[in-house]
């Protein structure tokens, strides 16, 4: 694997089990968040707080593992892709909001625009690490593979 | 149907797997918590109220709570009146941008510094009521002051839950130091 995609997921994967991490501890207020974007129906607020951060954790966390890691990548494009979309049809509403994605600690709390920015390279990440990781092929195709490889060198 | 789509529905049939089972779990993290969530959501301020109610207006984490959501009307029906205080909770910038005519303001987070200049007239008893507002039906600062007030005995509290998003829209022009 590139060593840019090694990178990249470490960045991407850290950074989501953290802001999943830190919504599960501020599960109340992150649903409040999730209401001021009125996209959803108000009701369904908590539901979404108490499953998305979840969802981060554990796509963060599948980046690293194998037969896992592009289901995760897709994950969190559609994630980041959600979220830029959410920002950009509220900033265009001028409603105030605030992300959430960090919980109380998000450096980018009150400034949706920085929030956007971070989506976009969080976008961009998610689809590069998506494009670059190796197919999630049987044991068959890896052994393939590996000869494939071993007959290049020689 | 082309091997990328093949194993891109594959890649999309994984992710729909974890997506359950992300929502299964924080369901039952959910139960771990020493509050739950509900699943159907309130807004702070009238789950605040409802609390209060429940507790029949007598106490709430070892402080006397006794508090009423307000309307737009109401509010507009006491504004200049010597015995009610408002207090904007937001962060200070947001109360020198606008806020309700009158209101003093008491960020939440500012409260052990702010909160002892004002004490005298809070908490004397004279008040006929102290009515809290945030920015709108979801913020929480409302809710987090009204509890801090609760604490130190002020009271009667309200909250006035559309708080800034709707005064402004129903008095634009209003807002006034």
């Amino acid at each position: 694997m590139k060593a840019g995609v090694q990178v990249a997921r470490v960045v991407l994967g850290g950074l989501f089990v953290l802001a999943g991490v830190l919504k599960l501890v501020e599960a109340e207020a992150f649903a409040a968040s999730v209401a001021t974007f009125r996209v959803l129906p108000r009701a369904w607020s908590n539901v979404v707080a108490l499953g998305l951060p979840v969802l981060e954790v554990l796509c963060g966390a599948l980046l690293f593992a194998a037969g896992w890691r592009r289901a995760a990548a897709l994950g969190l494009a559609v994630l980041s892709a959600l979220f830029t979309v959410l920002l950009v049809q509220a900033i265009g509403r001028g409603l105030n909001v605030d992300c959430g994605c960090f919980g109380k600690w998000d450096p980018a709390a009150g400034h949706p625009v920085v929030a956007l920015a971070r989506d976009l390279v969080f976008l961009a990440l998610a689809v590069y690490c998506y494009r670059n990781f190796p197919r999630e092929g049987s044991a068959a195709e890896s052994v393939q593979g590996a000869i494939a490889r071993e007959m290049g060198r020689g | 149907m082309t091997e990328g789509r093949t194993r891109f529905l594959a890649d999309a049939a994984r992710l729909a797997a974890i997506t359950v089972a992300a929502f299964a779990i924080g369901a039952g993290i959910n139960l771990l918590r020493p509050k739950p969530l509900p699943l159907v959501y309130e807004p702070p301020a009238r789950r605040l109220a409802r609390e209060a109610a429940a507790a029949g207006g007598g106490e709430l984490k070892g402080a006397a709570l006794d508090v009423r959501m307000i309307s737009a009307a109401e509010l507009r029906g006491v504004l200049g009146r010597e015995d009610v205080a408002i207090l904007d909770s937001r962060p200070e910038v947001f109360h020198r941008l606008g806020h309700i005519p009158g209101a003093i303001s008491l960020p939440w987070d500012r409260f052990a510094a702010e909160y002892p200049a004002l004490r005298e007239r809070l908490a004397s008893g004279r008040l006929a009521a102290v009515i809290v507002y945030c920015s709108g039906g979801e913020c929480e600062d409302s809710a987090r002051l009204t509890r801090l007030l609760a604490a130190e005995g002020v009271g009667p509290l309200a909250i006035y839950e559309g708080g800034w998003e709707e005064w402004s829209a129903l008095e634009p022009g209003a807002a006034s130091p």
